[in-house]
């Protein structure tokens, strides 16, 4: 299936991936460093210690991501100055992204980290703790893929656009990102609060709603069976269909002239 | 033999100008000269030949195959193009080390050789580079990757006497050890003219003269002679332009002459060489306004 | 070797020339190796297939030979060859010209004799 030129890119991609990934370790390796000196590396007491930031913040799972997502012009430009044609670019993009995704994921079982991997209700579905693991491993896997996938579609999508409109988009997203989190973290909490306490916002409606997003697009069914299976089986899906989504858009991606 | 065949090629642009159904051919082991003005359209042709861009109708063809999406064909065709689409913050060795990883038999020899002659600071960014540098490293690249075709696009830009000298020399040779096809796109017909056997110009976007270089200079004439003989002789030419000094007149001619037709005693022919040919042929209103 | 490129000539018969002048003036020795097509064509930024063109103009009128794996070479009576071939197009090139333009100049054929005689008196003194 593979022929030469294939394996080598890759051999490529995975040696400039293992640099960021190594500069990245040695940086944590710094930091934790000087965190150790300076104090609080283990719990202690009411400050917040390493450990509770490590799985409060899944570091690798969103380096990994915006790392995916930032590369694709720049990593796009090269495959095609270097004769590769688009389909082979999204072949190799999608087995690094598959070997990232496994090795965040074994990463992330190492340091206890997942937002789906630990969940408490699907872990102990199955009797047998072996298969249990494997179900959460899975799902966890999945669970990383899609994100990647997102980033690199995002990544595809924004070089259909010159660089003049990239550049507004993303203004346009982190600013919108910002006003969100800014709403969410001040107002909007409050005004939400009096529309609830007004009974205008149904809270039970809302929860009811986000549940129903969720278990569409993953599976996550708060009030299901936890059957680790149909999450998988939806997991599956929403990959094929957003893998489908990037190739789709990496086969429209053209060079812009400066 | 690798044959490089566009078929009624067109590209549209909201601005600039697009290209017009366009139809070449590019035969195996030849030099060719594209040449058209700035925003002529070369660039564009040779960026929908290499899959960078998209056409709207029409196809370009390697060997009979669409060379679309196609990893084969587009293996074999290599652009040193005038967009750097190497990422700025790699070192130069780098970026050969990575082009040198996905094209097997790269000319690691060669890299090294004209990195020595054109004196260039392989540890140096990409990005920190001047424009003479960046046309010289993707030159380099160019000229050792293992392509059946190598396309440049305005490869001298910013280059200094010495260093274009120098990389024509380079291209020869390279030419003489290797026969491959090389095409040069350039607005810089004079530097090019004796160098490549063939030609294509390309103006608004069409296609205006191809052929091999002996073909076309055949029939490209100056025609000079006293203003009422001249215009007499010349009547059903095609006067691409013409010169006026007194009463004598110089008219540039494209195309057959009436071969039925006596020259009169007062009347000489003589060739036209590709860069006078390449000015009358492209220019616009109200250039050259002067010789009218 | 000069080129001349604006002149009307094509490449490859300025190159041809060019060569034999060079065999002519014994630049390029009888028996001795000229420079090769890739040496020429890099020097004078000239597709090498013209400068072939213009090198086998010169070996089909026996001023050169190729020697298998050696290189091109001028043939031992190269310049012999040269000087013969001008002789016989002196007529043709001079001495035709030469009337030509006489008569245009309304000069007879004694007119031409005696110029032809000074010439060769000034240059003799």
């Amino acid at each position: 299936m593979m022929n030469n030129r294939m394996k080598d890119l890759l051999v490529v991609s995975i040696k400039y991936y293992l640099k960021v990934f190594g500069f990245m370790a040695l940086l944590f390796i710094a930091f934790l460093a000087v965190l150790l000196i300076f104090g609080n590396l283990f719990d202690g007491g009411d400050t917040p210690s390493i450990r509770s930031m490590l799985t409060g913040f899944n570091f690798p799972l969103l380096f990994s991501a915006v790392l995916i997502f930032s590369q694709f012009d720049q990593g796009f430009l090269l495959k095609l100055q270097n004769g590769f044609a688009r389909g082979q670019i999204f072949k190799n993009d999608f087995w690094m992204i598959t070997l990232v995704t496994v090795f965040v994921t074994v990463l992330n079982r190492i340091l206890h980290l997942s937002w789906l991997g630990s969940n408490p209700t699907y872990n102990g579905f199955f009797t047998n703790p072996l298969v249990n693991f494997f179900a959460l491993f899975i799902i966890s896997f999945l669970g990383n893929y899609l994100l990647f996938i997102v980033a690199e579609s995002l990544g595809a999508f924004l070089n259909l656009f010159s660089k003049k409109i990239r550049n507004w988009i993303a203004i346009l997203i982190v600013a919108g990102f910002l006003f969100v989190s800014i709403s969410l973290f001040s107002g909007a909490a409050f005004g939400v609060g009096m529309l609830v306490s007004n009974h205008v916002i149904d809270i039970q409606m809302v929860e009811t709603i986000l549940n129903l997003t969720m278990s569409v697009l993953f599976g996550f069914n708060e009030h299901g069976a936890w059957n680790p299976l149909n999450m998988i089986v939806t997991m599956l899906v929403g990959s094929g269909l957003l893998t489908w989504l990037a190739r789709f858009i990496i086969m429209r991606v053209q060079i812009h002239r400066i | 033999m690798t044959t490089i065949k566009i078929e009624h090629l067109n590209k549209h642009f909201h601005k600039q100008s697009g290209l017009n159904d366009i139809n070449l051919t590019f035969e195996s082991n030849q030099i060719y000269g594209l040449l058209g003005r700035n925003g002529a359209g070369k660039s564009t042709l040779l960026n929908i030949i290499t899959d960078r861009i998209f056409a709207n109708s029409g196809q370009v063809k390697l060997d009979g195959a669409v060379m679309h999406d196609n990893g084969d064909a587009l293996s074999k065709v290599f652009m040193m193009s005038q967009d750097n689409l190497y990422q700025e913050s790699t070192k130069v060795q780098n970026i050969i080390k990575t082009t040198a990883a996905v094209y097997d038999g790269f000319d690691q020899h060669l890299a090294n050789e004209l990195i020595q002659k054109f004196d260039v600071n392989v540890k140096t960014k990409f990005g920190k580079l001047s424009t003479g540098y960046h046309s010289i490293v993707k030159l380099i690249i160019a000229l050792c990757v293992p392509a059946e075709v190598v396309i440049f696009d305005e490869p001298t830009l910013g280059l200094d006497a010495n260093h274009r000298e120098l990389f024509y020399s380079e291209l020869i040779q390279s030419y003489s050890d290797n026969p491959r096809t090389f095409i040069i796109s350039t607005h810089l017909i004079d530097e090019v003219a004796n160098i490549v056997s063939d030609v294509a110009i390309i103006d608004h976007g069409a296609v205006i003269v191809s052929g091999d270089n002996e073909s076309v200079l055949k029939n490209a004439h100056t025609i000079t002679g006293p203003e009422r003989e001249l215009d007499q002789y010349c009547a059903g030419l095609n006067v691409i332009g013409s010169k006026h000094l007194g009463n004598l007149k110089t008219n540039y001619v494209y195309g057959p002459l009436n071969d039925d037709q006596r020259i009169p005693d007062t009347v000489s022919v003589e060739s036209l060489d590709l860069q006078t040919l390449f000015i009358y042929l492209t220019k616009r209103k109200g250039e050259l306004e002067n010789d009218e | 070797m000069q080129f001349d490129f604006d002149s009307a000539e094509p490449i490859y018969l300025q190159v041809a020339s060019q060569i034999e002048d060079a065999i002519f003036t014994g630049a390029f020795p009888e028996n001795e190796q000229i420079p090769s097509t890739t040496e020429i064509s890099k020097q004078f930024h000239i597709n090498p297939a013209t400068v072939l063109k213009g090198m086998n103009i010169l070996v089909s009128e026996g001023l050169l030979e190729k020697r298998r794996g050696m290189g091109t070479f001028v043939t031992i009576d190269g310049q012999k060859k040269v000087v013969e071939k001008r002789r016989s197009k002196f007529y043709d090139d001079f001495i035709l010209d030469l009337i030509n333009e006489a008569d245009k100049l309304k000069l007879n054929q004694a007119d031409v004799l005696k110029l032809i005689q000074r010439g060769y008196q000034n240059d003799h003194n």
